[in-house]
């Protein structure tokens, strides 16, 4: 409240410690590498971005599935293993049969959602009951339950696939029989064959393009937001309507044709528009209420420079025509996806339920005492989590186009629960902003790794690999220490004299 | 005013063969504000969770005695049956979620929701969870609920950081808010407020009283009591001493019913004669232990007294030992036998020669798993490097040693074992503490401080801790004891200090009247005789009775 300047930057800069830390590192991997292998950072940058779009796409289910325990108070599901593995079962159930009904790919992967949703609903529920049993232990739980559901897995398909369940040794998912003659378990790898791309592949449209629409989008959200926390109304439906119009028709343009300067144009005109509208919002309710303009001001004013900041970038890439319309283009299909969990994620998060997590989060306790069902909260919220999983991993692998029976899973938890530290949440707080952060810049770090490996090692084979696992490791036990010891200071100060 | 809303008619409650209440009557009219007084372990919480159905109560064996509801017995299974009967409790410790809104704590788990456009379909599918929040008409009823009490607080703010009074008035505007609230009980709603906010306190108190809620009030404070009430019940040891109208009575006469006029003293000595030097001097002495915080005390020993440290529990009387000794954060100015006592390090105070025998037995004072030879050598082992010997660079303890001074403290203290090897956590409470009193004995301490002695002992038990106590001080040492058992402190010590909202209200003589521990343990100490008391600090020249009362009085005021 009446805290000086100097302590709210102090305090601002230990809240996001780790985000600023790691956007350290980014850089200096990215200017000390060099160019890469070749030297040359045109060429850099277009892997670079091309790399890291594909990753942030990949990965954003999963990571996004952590965010409801931690609002729940159960801290950050490693237990997402499960819903992993879930969606491993039903795909190995599916590429069996593709072999015989010839299924399309995207076909194959709506059923791949469809049948890996009650499957995980009902791992979320046994997880969470676990949860439950072991209350103030989830992370620890959530780790070793893994470990054991994973050896299960292992015995079914390594095993009782073949043994126990008669297969046809001619399936190109099962293993070649052996000198008996008998053919038991799943190969090591499974192609995914036609689901390869499945959603990525519908509509890709150019990375500059891309960025773009992300700046039109931001631009909206934040009219959205600021608009609807004073006065609800109706007039400012105009501005979702009006990006939409405007996205609709650069994804249009970019089919029909190669008319790069109208897209641009375009863009320009949507985030202009929106300003307008921001703008418009502002001084009618600037009358209406004085503090209108002075609620959070900074992350506003902050919000809106990186969205026109976003926008002229992608203008003036596209009318020049740069080395960064060579980006790999980016998948627009399984990003609409995304902003249509993100939306129902918010929206989940105004309601009753959303209500009750918080609450059970913060306190159990004094949720307990005001009558709601603590249990079934926690239960609900590790459902949400395995569900999303589940859902995250069938896109992870139709990215990916290969699926390594016994190993996809095993990192998910882990480098999920990284991401998200990365991008400044902790086993008591996260939101969709941290998501998305962590998304970006975990899989900025991933990809600079090896450079920076270089720097230090040399070509050492293999050392990119031991530096990214010790990165990863390194964020979640920084970010757990930094927690533990931000509580006990916390403690401290409430008990001091 | 004269119907009656709540009746308690012969309720009587066993916890494991011991009566905590006994055949108790009360009548709560519709509209009256009725206040609660008594001890601790008077009966006031047991009879508030019987009213609120608590599962402690049912999971010991229920009660005997009916609880009548406008006229009709009910029966009270869980709180939330309760809270369906429009009984609200405001709990002594905050049941508010920190990171929350004023709005939202309010209507917690009572959230509006919004019943169209999408919802109307989500409802349908989902059922009503999921159904957006209706933000405005909740922050409408948060407002209409904090106005009926008359208080500033902007229903948007986050708890975290607001001051500890606003929280007390969120916590009733979430009771108020309850439509159908009709009893509302305050657990020491005043404890934590400042003066002024405690006249607000009161004041909505009496708007709600207005219309038509009746509320119970439980408090310490017997100013407050008689300025806020219209009748007053006070209750001791499990018993109804008395219920009534609040203009009949005054401050001294509630004070004396509370703490109870029939107290026999049994003092074996008369007076002891200390040498009058001063082995300790406290000066604002601050211990941040939590539900026993320390603010500020004053306060004198004097070589080979008893002195007793008194009050009501939470005031803070357990913090001062246990400040000293270093188990919490303290400051103060402290010094032992003419040199400073550096604060917040158990092994300086312990090798300065200061014992203490914690209120916490089986959790500070005693290695449970361990022989009781080994507990009675081990601090002075740690300490003063007694019972060691050593062999080349390693010490090793020196088993005949140990075991001598075992058997010795063992038959001295009359410790009933099978021997010295038995595992402390075998023995019965009363043993135990004699354990702990051996260990504190065993470093020849110079000053000792001894935390509720006879807590958890049967009553031979607490005769024999008493008199070893009074054989310590007759031999020439210290004693500082702290108790909640007012009896205890008035048959063995020769001062005794009231504490008081983590001050010292008073120092008392042992035989002074009830009425007068009863006046300064609820902070009405300015209406203490002055010829009862002693000066809190001696003064230079003599620490005669009456010769200085400088600063009494004030300190018990809230601050």
């Amino acid at each position: 409240m009446n805290n000086s300047n100097s302590e709210r930057i102090k305090a601002f800069l230990l809240d996001n410690i780790v985000v600023i830390l790691f956007l350290g590192i980014a850089i200096f991997g990215i200017t000390a590498s060099g160019g890469g292998i070749t030297g040359n950072y045109t060429v850099y940058f277009i892997s670079f971005f091309s790399e890291l779009i594909e990753r942030v796409f990949r990965n954003s289910f999963l990571v996004i599935s952590l965010m409801i325990p931690v609002i729940a108070g159960l801290g950050l599901n490693f237990g997402i293993v499960i819903g992993a593995i879930a969606a491993q079962s039903v795909i190995l159930l599916l590429r069996y049969h593709q072999f015989y009904l010839e299924m399309s790919g995207i076909a194959e992967f709506l059923l791949a959602l469809l049948l890996s949703l009650p499957l995980a609903i009902l791992f979320g529920w046994l997880t969470g009951k676990l949860y439950n049993k072991v209350r103030g232990q989830e992370m620890i739980a959530g780790m070793i339950v893994s470990y054991f559901a994973a050896g299960v897995y292992n015995l079914v398909f390594l095993f009782i696939v073949g043994y126990v369940i008669e297969v046809d040794k001619l399936n190109p998912i099962i293993a070649p029989a052996n000198l008996e003659g008998l053919a038991v378990g799943v190969r090591m790898t499974v192609d995914m064959g036609v689901m390869t791309g499945a959603i990525d592949n519908i509509i890709r449209i150019p990375f500059m393009f891309f960025i773009m629409i992300c700046a039109i989008t931001m631009a909206c959200y934040i009219v959205f937001t600021q608009v609807r926390k004073f006065n609800r109304d109706r007039k400012v439906l105009l501005s979702p309507l009006c990006a939409l119009v405007f996205i609709t028709a650069i994804v249009v343009w970019n089919g029909l044709g190669s008319m790069n300067r109208v897209a641009a144009v375009l863009g320009f005109l949507g985030v202009a528009a929106q300003m307008c509208f921001l703008l418009y919002f502002t001084f009618r309710h600037k009358r209406e209420n004085p503090d209108y303009t002075v609620q959070n001001k900074a992350s506003l004013s902050f919000n809106c420079v990186l969205c026109s900041g976003m926008m002229l970038w992608a203008v003036y890439n596209i009318i020049m025509n740069t080395f960064m319309m060579r980006v790999r283009q980016a998948p627009f299909a399984t990003a609409l996806l995304f902003a249509v969990l993100f939306i129902f994620l918010s929206y989940i998060m105004k309601t009753k339920l959303g209500q009750d997590f918080r609450a059970v989060g913060q306190s159990q306790h004094i949720a307990e005492v005001s009558g709601i069902n603590v249990k079934r909260t926690r239960i609900i919220a590790t459902i949400f989590s395995t569900v999303l999983a589940a859902w995250g991993m069938v896109i992870f692998l139709q990215n990916m186009g290969t699926l390594t029976t016994y190993d996809s899973h095993r990192h998910v938890g882990f480098f999920s629960v990284a991401a998200i530290l990365v991008g400044g949440a902790s086993t008591s707080r996260a939101n969709l902003r941290n998501v998305i952060t962590g998304l970006i810049l975990f899989h900025a770090m991933t990809i600079v790794t090896p450079d920076i490996a270089r720097i230090f090692f040399g070509d050492t084979p293999g050392v990119a690999e031991y530096l990214r696992s010790f990165m990863v490791y390194g964020v979640i036990g920084l970010a757990l220490g930094l927690y533990v010891w931000k509580t006990l200071k916390a403690s401290q100060s409430q008990n001091s004299l | 005013m004269s119907t009656n809303l709540l009746s308690f008619k012969n309720i009587t409650k066993n916890y494991s063969g011991n009566t905590v209440l006994k055949n108790v009557n009360i009548d709560i009219r519709s509209g009256e504000i009725h206040a609660l007084v008594g001890e601790n372990g008077a009966g006031k919480s047991t009879l508030m969770n019987i009213l609120f159905g608590m599962p402690v109560i049912h999971s010991t064996g229920g009660f005997e005695g009916v609880m009548e509801l406008d006229g009709k017995a009910v029966d009270i299974k869980s709180p939330f049956q309760a809270m369906d009967m429009g009984v609200g409790m405001v709990h002594q410790e905050f049941m508010l979620i920190p990171g929350f809104t004023v709005t939202e704590n309010i209507k917690i788990n009572r959230e509006i929701t919004r019943d169209t456009g999408l919802n109307k379909v989500t409802k349908k599918i989902f059922g009503s969870r999921i159904q957006t929040l209706d933000r405005p008409a909740m922050s409408a009823d948060a407002v209409k609920a904090l106005e009926t009490m008359e208080i500033g607080i902007e229903e948007f703010t986050v708890v975290k950081g607001m001051p500890v009074g606003h929280m007390q008035f969120v916590e009733i505007a979430r009771e108020i808010d309850k439509t159908n609230i009709r009893l509302l009980v305050l657990d020491e709603p005043t404890a934590v407020l400042t003066e002024s906010e405690a006249e607000t306190l009161i004041h909505a108190m009496r708007n709600l009283a207005k219309k038509g809620i009746s509320i119970i009030f439980i408090s310490h404070r017997l100013d407050e009591i008689t300025a806020a009430s219209d009748r007053v019940t006070v209750l001791r040891d499990g018993e109804l001493i008395i219920t009534k109208d609040t203009k009949d009575t005054n401050v001294i006469e509630l004070a004396e019913l509370m703490v109870g006029r029939g107290v026999s003293i049994d003092r074996v000595i008369a007076d002891r004669a200390g040498s009058g030097d001063v082995i300790l001097t406290i000066k604002d002495l601050h211990v941040a232990m939590p539900g026993e915080r320390v603010s500020g005390v004053d306060l004198e020993v004097r070589k080979g007294e008893i002195l007793g440290i008194g009050g009501l529990a939470g005031q803070g009387k357990l913090g001062i030992a246990n400040g000293l000794i270093g188990l919490y954060q303290a400051k103060g100015e402290v010094v032992f036998d003419g040199k400073p006592l550096p604060l917040g390090n158990a092994r300086n105070a312990l090798s300065s020669g200061i014992a203490y025998v914690s209120e916490d037995r089986k959790g500070v004072g005693l290695l449970l798993e361990e022989p009781i030879e080994l507990n009675i050598a081990f601090t002075s082992m740690q300490i003063h490097n007694k019972f060691l010997q050593s062999i080349g660079p390693f010490r090793f303890y020196h088993a005949q040693s140990i075991r001598a001074n075992a058997r010795q403290m063992i038959e001295d203290l009359d410790i009933r074992c099978t021997s010295a090897l038995q595992p402390v956590g075998r023995l019965s409470g009363g043993n135990q503490q004699k354990v702990c009193v051996a260990r504190a004995l065993t470093q020849k301490p110079r000053l000792l401080f001894v935390s509720e002695p006879t807590r958890g002992i049967d009553i031979g038990a607490k005769k024999l801790i008493l008199d070893l106590l009074l054989k310590l001080a007759d031999q020439g040492m210290t004693i500082v004891m702290t108790s909640s058992e007012l009896a205890e402190l008035r048959s063995i010590c020769d001062r005794i200090a009231i504490i008081c909202e983590g001050k010292v209200a008073g120092i008392l003589k042992p035989d002074a009247p009830a009425a007068d521990f009863g006046l300064m343990m609820s902070g009405a100490a300015d209406l203490v005789k002055e010829e009862t008391t002693f000066p809190h600090v001696i003064p230079p020249d003599s620490f005669a009775v009456g010769a200085d009362f400088g600063n009494l009085g004030t300190e018990g005021g809230a601050e």
